[in-house]
Order: structure tokens, then sequence, then C-alpha cells
């Protein structure tokens, strides 16, 4: 494919349309009762008395507006011109919101392609491009919608100028002008592919589902349970209808969740190929990454509460582009077994070989003092919450009391509980950091990735000669845990040393 | 070893940075504790409690403007040189902030009202992953400053571009 000029193709309208139907739908919803009149009255007077109580102009409105919205997506669709010229990338918009929008096509990080059902229907695909931008690192920078050929046909050229300027002309990754599902079949030949079963999507679900949802599920669960065996279903019903509609909603809560999560990471296939990443899941939406490795930033293991109590990690990529939008996911395992882990990694990012994260370092001791010393503010604020509550509000002792302290005792449990978690390795290459409160992350980084290093020293940690901080990253930031000061001083020296 | 006894070449502010950080943080109380004044003497009956509570505030305040600035100006220092910019600074926490240099991004250079009044601006260079910047700078300084940092960008940016 040679330079071109082109539009996004027509089906674009009508997805915008589509949207504008459902938010119109939402909106009738909430006026059923007035529909159903209208409907009976269709039913008993015709079309005459609809006239009459003015419901046939309700739907000329609604037909207008459509058409309103219809020639508006026509016009937008009319006036965006997508150019592919040489090295560059520009998006044009010519609506009442004039833009141009250029890329070089050396900046671009990701080119994902995705298609919902829709998109299926017709037979199009929507092409995702991301570029190394801090300020547009948490969405994507350019989606455009093309017919399925097209669509292949461009992204395999984007992706081909993008390994020439990199200068891996030898390596043209995802050759084959093919389906998306076969190219990825393809390129996926002679490779070592990590395929995920049924089992481990449903299983990955479980491990990684959220502490709270869990809690509020199971303590719902339980104590309707309990009510109901000790009192009785219909005893249960009366007293608690409000309770037992907010349980049902939990548990209906918890599964959606669960089967949000099966959906997205349906048939999740991982392999390597030369110098790029290639992912692909989902279910409804079908989405296949490509993430070329030097554009990644971080490296994330992962440990969910539950994760931790089974001794089970995933991992994901800081990387920009994969993980921007609400259901997408940048992992790039499911969870696997600290075996499995070491291998997938040594498959899909032999580049972090270096990082044995099981060799990490626990934070330094003085860690506890310094959080003992910052937990004094929480007592002073909890003992005023009491006295106000007591006081002025004049609340039961025990409530005026209670809570304050269960409140304090959490926020310690999560000093705690972040002491625990919080661990460093300094290797040559870069550094791998531990944290977390319930959920434990091990994050990895080369120091070159890494672009500004901030050191904090409390007053406390003064005294104990420590400091904490934090390591920015393109579009991310991993915190630094407590370590002894000239160590984050030999920390900068290696970032410095890493630019080099 | 505390930050303070890194062997590094740390520039200290001019004198006149010390005022500006005084009439700013004036200027913030000014706008925290008039209102709160005005509001306490129109909407309770100012026993002697309250106007105990008042009058510590007010103290609190003073204390405030008197001490923060000269902490703060004795901590703030900068260092610029081939390798990174360093700036630290802070009053209970201090920070210090380590940017290498080729990791540089942009350089901008601002002024809100009372630095104007004070002749001093502030250099903000921006990197893949935040900005860090340097406060209360004389002019001349300032701009002294983001002329070199610019020029070490276009050389970076040069030096990569022959590299490829």
């Amino acid at each position: 494919m040679g330079n071109i000029k082109t539009r996004c193709h027509f089906s674009i309208i009508f997805e915008s349309l589509w949207k504008f139907w459902l938010v119109i739908i939402l909106i009738l919803l909430n006026e059923l009762d007035a529909i159903i009149d209208i409907v009976q009255e269709l039913g008993t007077g015709g079309i005459k008395s609809l006239i009459e109580t003015g419901g046939l102009w309700g739907l000329a409105a609604i037909l207008l507006l459509t058409l309103v919205v219809f020639f508006i997506q026509f016009l937008r669709w009319r006036k965006t011109w997508v150019i592919l010229d040489d090295n560059l990338l520009v998006v044009e918009k010519n609506t009442l919101n004039k833009s141009k929008n250029t890329i070089a096509i050396e900046n671009i990080s990701a080119v994902n392609m995705e298609r919902n059902l829709f998109e299926r229907l017709v037979g199009t695909y929507r092409i995702k491009l991301d570029t190394n931008s801090m300020t547009t690192a948490n969405e994507t920078d350019v989606s455009i919608v093309f017919r399925e050929d097209f669509a292949i046909a461009f992204r395999k050229t984007l992706i081909e100028r993008m390994n020439a300027l990199k200068g891996n002309i030898e390596e043209p990754a995802l050759s084959k002008e093919r389906q998306p599902d076969e190219l990825f079949k393809a390129g996926a030949e002679g490779k070592k592919v990590f395929h995920s079963t049924p089992k481990d999507m449903i299983m990955h679900a479980l491990y990684t589902l959220p502490l709270f949802s869990l809690i509020i599920a199971v303590g719902g669960i339980g104590g309707a349970a309990w009510y109901v065996s000790n009192f009785g279903f219909i005893s249960f019903i009366r007293d608690f209808l409000g309770g037992f509609i907010a349980v049902a909603f939990m548990v209906i809560g918890a599964i959606y969740n669960l089967i949000k999560k099966f959906i997205t990471y349906y048939d999740f296939t991982a392999y390597r190929d030369g110098k790029d990443l290639h992912i692909r899941c989902g279910l409804i939406k079908l989405r296949s990454y490509t993430i070329p490795v030097d554009k990644i930033n971080a490296i994330e293991i992962e440990q969910p509460l539950i994760s931790r109590i089974f001794k089970k990690y995933n991992v994901k990529v800081v990387t920009v582009g994969v993980g921007d939008e609400d259901g997408e996911s940048s992992n790039i395992t499911m969870s696997l077994s600290k075996e499995q882990l070491k291998e997938q990694l040594e498959e899909l990012v032999p580049e972090y070989g270096w990082a044995d994260f099981e060799s990490i370092q626990k934070e330094e001791r003085g860690g506890v003092t310094v959080r003992l010393v910052k937990s004094i503010k929480w007592h002073i604020f909890a003992i005023l919450v009491a006295l106000l509550l007591v006081l002025v509000v004049e609340l039961p002792l025990w409530a005026a009391v209670g809570i304050p302290i269960f409140a304090d005792a959490y926020i310690n449990l999560l000093y705690v509980l972040s002491h625990k978690a919080s661990g460093y390795l300094v290797m040559d290459e870069g550094l791998v950091i531990s944290g977390g409160y319930f959920q434990k992350t091990y994050m990895i980084c080369t120091y070159k990735k890494m672009q500004v290093l901030n050191i904090t020293q409390h007053p406390a940690s003064r005294r104990l000669d420590i400091c904490d901080g934090a390591v920015m990253l393109l579009n991310s930031a991993m915190g630094l845990p407590y370590i002894k000061t000239n160590l984050a001083f030999e920390i900068s020296d290696k970032i410095i040393g890493g630019t080099k | 070893m505390d930050i303070d006894e890194k062997n590094i070449n740390y520039v200290k502010l001019e004198k006149n940075a010390k005022r500006c950080m005084r009439i700013s943080a004036m200027a913030v109380l000014a706008t925290v504790c008039l209102p709160i004044t005005v509001l306490a003497l129109i909407l309770f009956d100012m026993n002697a409690v309250g106007t105990t509570i008042l009058v510590l505030v007010w103290a609190l305040a003073i204390a405030y403007v008197i001490a923060v600035p000269h902490v703060r100006y004795e901590r703030y220092r900068y260092c610029i040189d081939e390798e990174a910019i360093r700036v630290r600074q802070g009053f209970i926490w201090i920070t210090e902030q380590i940017v290498p240099i080729e990791r540089l991004h942009k350089i901008r250079i601002s002024q809100g009202p009372v630095d104007r009044i004070f002749k001093i601006s502030r250099v903000c260079v921006t990197t893949a992953g935040g900005d860090v910047t340097i406060k209360f700078l004389k002019d001349e300084k300032a701009a002294e400053i983001a002329e070199a940092l610019k020029k070490k960008i276009n050389d970076i940016a040069a030096m990569e571009r022959e590299s490829r």
C-alpha cells in the first residue's frame, strides 16, 4: 500500500446513530407509563386521537432528531480524512471544530485492531493507534474504522513502516494480508504460543475477583442464609425485603464481574514474534494487540488477595496504547503458578530475565517507625471525631467511640500490610519494587525507561537515614519503599547512567 | 546519610526569593484566615472560647508566615550539571527531584503576579514522565538556564538523529 488519502468506512455514521438511539431508548424507558398510554391511544382512537393528544409530535420530534444526528454524523464522516503520507499519519477533521492530528509513524507505540458485534455484522474493523505521549497516555490517540480487507492492509503498511524506521526490516511483523484471526495464527506458526483453556479463564476470573465484591457477596449470602435457616424464608422476605434485593444485587454484581472477565479474556492467546508481543482475546469484542517490546515501560506482576492465598501471579505490561479504555486489559498472561510464570516470562519478555523477583529484599525496618509516627495524626483525628460524636452529635457511647476506633484500626492495618508487601531489588539493569495492601504488585523497570526520580524524607525517616519516593515512568509511577538514603542516590546515579 | 549531605554543588536562591515566598504565604493566609474570621464574627456569638480559638488561628497564621518561608528558603536549592537537574525543597517533608538531562522534552518559563513584582520566574522542565519546576529564579537567571537547557535538548536530538 502506498500513500493514501481516505475516509473511514461509512458504517461509522450508523454506529454513532446506534449510540444516539440507545440514549433515546433509555430516556423512553424512564417514561414507560406515557409510552403505554400512547400505544393504548393508538389502539383505541387511531392516529387522529394520537395527533390530538400530541403523541405523534413526540414521535416526529424523535425522527427529526434522528435525522439531525444522522446529518451531523454524515458531515463528520465526509469531512474527516485519514492521510498516510510517507512517514506521517494525518487525521484531518474539517468539521465545526477543525483539527489536524499529525503523528510521526516512528512515534506510534501500538497498532491494535478490534471489532464489536456491530462491526462484525457490517464487516469492518476498528484500528486503534497510540503514540508515546504523556499527555494522551491514558486514551487512544486515533481510532478509525475501515472495511475488513482495507483495515488489514492499512495495519500491515503501518507496522512495516514502523519496523523500517526502527531498522528491523528483516523482521516484518505479520506480513501476510489476511484476516486478523488468520493473521494472528499465521504469525504464531513456529512460535511458542500460550493458549488459555476455558478453565484457565474461569480460574483467572476467580483469582482476580476484587476483594470488596467478594466480601459483599460472601457476607450478603452468608448473612441471608443464616437468617433464613433460623427464622424462615417468609420472615426474611417480610423483615428484610430491601436487604434481600440488596443481597441479590451484590450477588449479581459479583457474578457479573466473573462473567465480564471471562468474556474479556475468552480464548486468551499470547506469543512473541521478533520484537513484538502478540495478544488476542475476547468473546463479543475480539481484541488483537501488537505490543512492540521496546515500547514497554515496565512489567507488573500482580497478586490480588485471592491470588496471594493460592500463590498465583498474573502479568501486565505498562505501555501506552494498551489498557486505555474501559474493558481493555494490558495482561500478557492469565493467573499462573510461579513455575508457569517463569516459563512464560522467559518466552514472552526475556528482556526482563534479570528481574529475579523472588530475591526481593524487604524494605528497611525503619519503615515501621516512620509509619508509626505517621499514624499519630490518625490517632489524634480519631480522638477528635470521637469527642465530636459524643459531645455534639450525642451518639451512643459505643458508636461514638467504636466508629473512629474502627476507622483508625483499619488505617493502621493498611500501614502494616503496606510494610509487609514493600520490598526492593536494585540490579544493574533496573529495579524491582513490590508494594500494595491486600493486593501485592511487583513492578519491574529498566533504568533507561525511568524519567524522574522523587526522593522524599519525612522528619522521622530523616533521623533514621531512610527515605521513600517514586520513580516516574511514561504513563505510570513506581512507589519506592523505605530504603537507605545513600541507596536512593545510587539509584539516581544508575538512572542518569541509564541514559548513556 | 541525610539528603543534605550528598556531595553535590547545589545553588541556593537569591535573597529576594525569601521575600517572594513570604508574600505568597501571606496571600494564601489572607484568602484563608480573613474569610474564616469574618464568617466567625457574623455567624457566632464570640464568647471567650471562640475569641481564644480565633486568636490562636491568627497566632498560628503569623507564625506560619514568619517561619515557613524562612525554612523553605533555607532548604530550597537546585543543581544543573551535564547529567541531571536536581531540585530540593520542602518544609516538613523534604523532597528531591532528579531528572536526567537526556529525558527533557520541553522547557517553559512562567511568571505569576507576585513573581513579577520581585522580578523572578520559574523554569518548568517537562519529561515524558512529568514536570519538574525550578522556582524563585531571577528573570535573567531563568532565561540563562532555559537557553542552556534548550541547547542541550537540541544537541541530544541531533545526536539521536545521527545515531539512527
